[in-house]
Formats: C-alpha cells, sequence, structure tokens
C-alpha cells in the first residue's frame, strides 16, 4: 500500500546553510525556531511551545527581520558563540528517557503465542552547527512533550516519560508523522498465564533510527515474556524493521545495548496500587 | 681529610649509626607498603560495598594507627624504652578517655549510625526541627547545611536518640494539598479539575496516580485533600506550579476557595450591622 507522504519531510534532516543576519523559522510538533546565524559566527536560537496541531513548516523558512521580536518574552533565547560555520544539522534523537506505553486498548497474548505491535514514539530533534559532529552539538529539544511516569517499585523503579497511544498491528497506511519514529515491537509470550499488556518500559535509550527518505523507524525490539513476577528477556535487533525498505541509519542509540537484556519490562496496575 | 677525622664525625658518622639510619629508613619505607597495602585491602575487602564516608573514617583509622605502629616502632630502634613511655601514654590515656567521655559517645554513636544507613552525605534529613543537606558525615556529628545556607553541627550522640526523617531517601515523593471548596459549588466538578491540573503539569507523575479524598465538612468548606507523585528534585517547582495550577483551574470553573468571614452583628438575630460607604476626601 502507498503511503501518502509530504513532499517536505525529505527536507527536516537535511543540512542548512544559512545567510547571515536573517531570521529563520521551523514548527515541529509543539516546537516553535527561530534561528539566527550573525556575520561574527554568534547564533541566537529561540524556541517557543505551541498547541499541538499546529501546521507544521518542516523545512527552514526565512521570515522578514520585523516578524520577529527578539525581546518577546514568550520565546526563551539562547545566544551560541561560534565560528563563522553557517550550516546548521537538526538530527531526530531518541527521548533521553524510557517510554512506559501504555496501551489505549487493554492488550493479551496467550502463551506460546507471538504478536507484533506497532506503535510511535515523538522524537527529540538535536541541533548542531555545522556537520553532525558531537564537538558541533548546540542543544536537544523535544518534539512533544511528554508526561512522567514512575515504572516499577516505589523504592527502585525508574522516572520514565508516558506514551499513551494506541498500538496498531500492522504497518500503517497513512503518512506518519514526520517527527515520530515507528517501533515495532514483537512479543513472545513464553510463560504459562495469560499476558494481560497493560504497561510496558521501552528503553528508547538503545534505539537507533533510521529513515526511508520521508519516515523514522527504530530497530525492532523484541520480548520474551516469562511471567508476572518474572524479568523478560529483551532483544534489540541491529537493523530497522523488515518491511522497511532502503532504509539508512541516521543516528545511532543514547546508550549502546548489550546483546540480550534482562529487564522487567511489563507492570501491571495491581502492583502499583498495592503501595 | 682531618675535618673528618675529628671527634663530632667519629662518634656521630661511623658505620654504626650509618647502618642505624638505614635501618629505619628501610623500617619507615617498609612500614609506609605495609600501611599502604593494609588500606588497600581494606578498601577491597570490609568497605567494598559501604559509602565514601565509612571508606574515608576506615582510611583514617587504618593510616593514623599503622603510623602510630610505625613511629613506636622507630622509638624502639632508637634505644628509647617503650615500656615507660607506654606506661606515660596509658596515664595520659586514662586522663583523656576521663576527660573525653563525651566525645568517645559521639564516636561509638557515629559508627551505629554509619552502620544504621538512614542517610548519606547529599541526603535532606529533618532532625528535630532542623531540616538541610547533610554536608558531612564525621566521627564526633553531622554537619548540615540548611536551604538558608547555614551549617549546623549535630552530635552523634543526640542524633542517636532522636527521629530522623530522611526526605530524599526515596526517589519520588508524594506532595500533599489541603484545599477547601465552598458548600455551594458542585463536587462532582472538582475532582476531574484537580487531576486535569495535575495531568497538565509536566512535573506531576502520571504514576502513581494523584490522590483525592474528601476528608470533612469542615467550618467554612468542604475539605479535601490532593496529593500528587513528583521526582523528589522538583519539590520546589512542584509546589509552586501546582499552587497556581489549582487556583487557575478553579477560578475558571466558578469553584470557590472559601475563606473565613466574620459578620458583625448589632443584637440582631436577622439583621447585620450596618455598614455606611463613603466617598474619599
Amino acid at each position: 500500500m502507498e503511503t501518502i507522504v509530504d513532499k517536505n519531510r525529505s527536507k527536516l534532516w537535511a543540512v542548512e546553510k544559512l545567510n547571515f543576519k536573517t531570521w529563520y523559522y521551523r514548527c515541529i510538533g509543539t516546537l516553535e525556531l527561530w534561528i539566527k546565524k550573525e556575520e561574527k559566527g554568534e547564533l541566537l536560537v529561540g524556541k517557543r511551545r505551541c498547541a499541538a496541531g499546529r501546521e507544521e513548516v518542516l523545512e527552514w523558512l526565512e521570515q522578514p527581520a520585523g516578524q520577529v521580536n527578539a525581546s518577546d518574552n514568550s520565546i526563551e533565547w539562547d545566544w551560541y558563540a561560534g565560528g563563522s560555520n553557517r550550516e546548521i544539522t537538526v538530527l531526530p534523537v531518541m527521548p533521553n528517557r524510557p517510554l512506559v506505553l501504555k496501551p489505549q486498548i487493554r492488550r493479551h497474548i496467550q502463551p506460546g503465542c507471538n504478536t507484533q505491535l506497532i506503535f510511535f514514539i515523538p522524537v527529540w530533534l538535536l541541533f548542531y552547527s555545522g556537520n553532525a559532529d558531537e564537538k558541533n552539538k548546540l542543544c536537544e529539544l523535544p518534539s512533544e512533550i511528554l508526561s512522567s511516569t514512575w515504572f516499577g517499585e516505589m523504592q527502585n523503579g525508574e522516572l520514565c516519560y508516558a506514551l499513551e497511544r494506541d498500538l496498531l498491528e500492522s504497518r500503517p497506511a497513512v503518512a506518519l508523522s514526520p517527527h515520530s519514529a515507528v517501533c515495532t515491537l514483537n512479543i513472545h509470550n513464553d510463560s504459562n498465564s495469560l499476558l494481560d499488556f497493560q504497561r510496558m518500559a521501552v528503553h528508547v535509550e538503545h534505539l537507533s533510527l533510521f529513515s526511508d527518505g520521508h519516515s523514522l523507524y527504530t530497530n525492532e525490539v523484541y520480548v520474551k515474556f516469562n511471567g508476572m513476577e518474572k524479568i523478560s528477556q529483551v532483544k534489540y535487533s541491529a537493523r530497522g524493521p523488515k518491511w522497511g525498505g532502503g532504509l539508512t541509519r541516521i543516528k545511532g542509540p543514547r546508550e549502546h545495548p548489550t546483546k540480550s537484556l534482562l529487564k522487567k519490562s511489563f507492570s501491571f496496575i495491581k502492583s502499583l496500587t498495592d503501595m | 681529610m682531618e675535618f673528618f677525622e675529628n671527634e663530632f664525625f667519629s662518634r656521630y658518622l661511623n658505620t654504626a649509626v650509618l647502618h642505624e639510619v638505614i635501618q629505619i629508613a628501610l623500617l619507615i619505607a617498609v612500614g609506609f607498603l605495609f600501611v599502604k597495602l593494609l588500606d588497600f585491602l581494606v578498601r577491597r575487602t570490609i568497605t567494598r560495598n559501604a559509602s565514601e564516608q565509612v571508606k574515608a573514617i576506615f582510611h583514617k583509622i587504618v593510616t593514623y594507627s599503622g603510623w602510630a605502629l610505625i613511629t613506636l616502632l622507630v622509638l624502639a630502634q632508637l634505644g628509647l624504652r617503650l615500656s615507660a613511655l607506654l606506661g606515660a601514654a596509658g596515664v595520659v590515656g586514662i586522663a583523656v578517655g576521663i576527660a573525653s567521655q563525651k566525645s568517645l559517645g559521639n564516636i561509638i554513636s557515629g559508627f551505629f549510625l554509619m552502620s544504621d544507613k538512614t542517610f548519606e552525605v547529599g541526603d535532606v534529613i529533618s532532625v528535630g526541627t532542623k531540616t538541610g543537606v547533610v554536608h558531612s558525615l564525621d566521627l564526633l556529628s553531622i554537619k548540615l547545611r540548611t536551604f538558608d545556607n547555614t551549617l549546623i553541627r549535630i552530635p552523634n550522640d543526640s542524633i542517636i536518640s532522636t527521629e530522623i526523617t530522611n526526605i530524599t531517601r526515596f526517589p519520588i515523593r508524594r506532595m500533599d494539598f489541603k484545599i477547601q471548596v465552598a458548600y455551594k459549588n458542585d463536587l462532582t466538578k472538582v475532582k476531574p479539575l484537580l487531576f486535569e491540573a495535575a495531568r497538565g503539569n509536566p512535573l506531576c507523575l502520571d504514576e502513581p496516580e494523584p490522590f483525592f479524598l474528601y476528608k470533612e465538612f469542615g467550618a467554612s468548606g468542604i475539605e479535601i485533600l490532593f496529593a500528587v507523585w513528583f521526582e523528589k528534585s522538583d519539590y520546589v517547582s512542584v509546589k509552586n506550579s501546582v499552587f497556581e495550577d489549582i487556583k487557575n483551574s478553579f477560578e475558571k470553573a466558578g469553584i470557590e476557595i472559601p475563606f473565613q468571614h466574620i459578620t458583625v452583628y448589632a443584637g440582631s438575630n436577622t439583621r447585620p450591622f450596618p455598614i455606611q460607604h463613603f466617598e474619599a476626601l
């Protein structure tokens, strides 16, 4: 099935050469951005949060100087002293904490069964002055603000972002959000009881990002559920989803995973309310 | 040559003295290495999983005891009678011991505190009426840095018998807000409003869920306990932002937060005391 794609998507992660003393604007997700490069090398970056659903501006749009008010208090300004490099690179990166995935429709997986579920992760935007080199890194900003949540026990759990979304069973037919990455989750219920999938921690810091030119994908995640009180085995494949053709890796993981991780991945409402 | 043959040099720079000096130097060198080795072994075994504070104390004990031993051996090597020295030290020790009973109590209490692991350096604790960040955990006392940047020294033996609250022991905390709403308001609107305010605040955790409880029919309104969970480092931000969020959402929804009214009566049961307004001059 052919996906309907916005042509400007390919420009989202392209390197842009800025003109000196010119304002540029972008709106990605709930993030509005303004940048200006001065001749002496300074870079002025302004950011503001807007309401979700606003029309996105995926490529850097030149703005007349009069339209940007650098003293606008609603815009948070950052000033960077730098070289004369006029290029700016934006790359997607996974959020800086694990995600707790809460399916809107409760999913149940019978013992011995495998299932593949797909969901979307809103990426963060990583800004570089010049090429995507660590020393050129300016800042990283979430394209969408996610609420925080706690996963695990009160004493030794971990702080995560909450992602309450519906899960898909197959590849989406409609165009995906340009700042969301498709994550494929393969779950195998290796226990003798029904897996009641209420919430699951996905360690997105171990995920890489791939692109086919218009959409983002992460490497596939394989989870072996061993039982309610047991820890699950999690594996991260080295490549993007099998059904995504012509993928190129555009960003590596924040943290490289070990080959197979044993982590408490599933949480059941009972364990949280029994505090 | 005449210079070296004089009485002084023949007396103090002879082979026997040189031999003695070399022996003492060797003793110090070997002793130093032994103390270092012992310190290393203690770090690797006894205090391997201990906190930095305990490690530092054990390091001090090993180092000071080791050097005291080396000093005694050097003195013995120099021909000093250790029995007399130890005897004198015993007398001094008794005197010092009597004078420092309190300090000894503090030291022992310090060890109990460390083994108890109720708090560590960097934790925020409340001891009695004092609250602050644990600045250091020493042999005789603990030092707290208060939030207005003053230093409080609390002796270990007094802290061991006091109730201590470790505020930052666990990664997340619950913050309680005691709210009152007027009797005339529709109570079914209040709970969703409060939950919405918490959901809209990125510092409040989704889970554990906020807690809501009608406490009692108060004197001025219905008392409600609303509690949100947050990451321990966000205490001030959560307190301020949730406070504002609740006030704003109540105002928008027309929910009244009651406050105490005083109505002055002029003796009549039904008519209030008359008040007349005047224009400002």
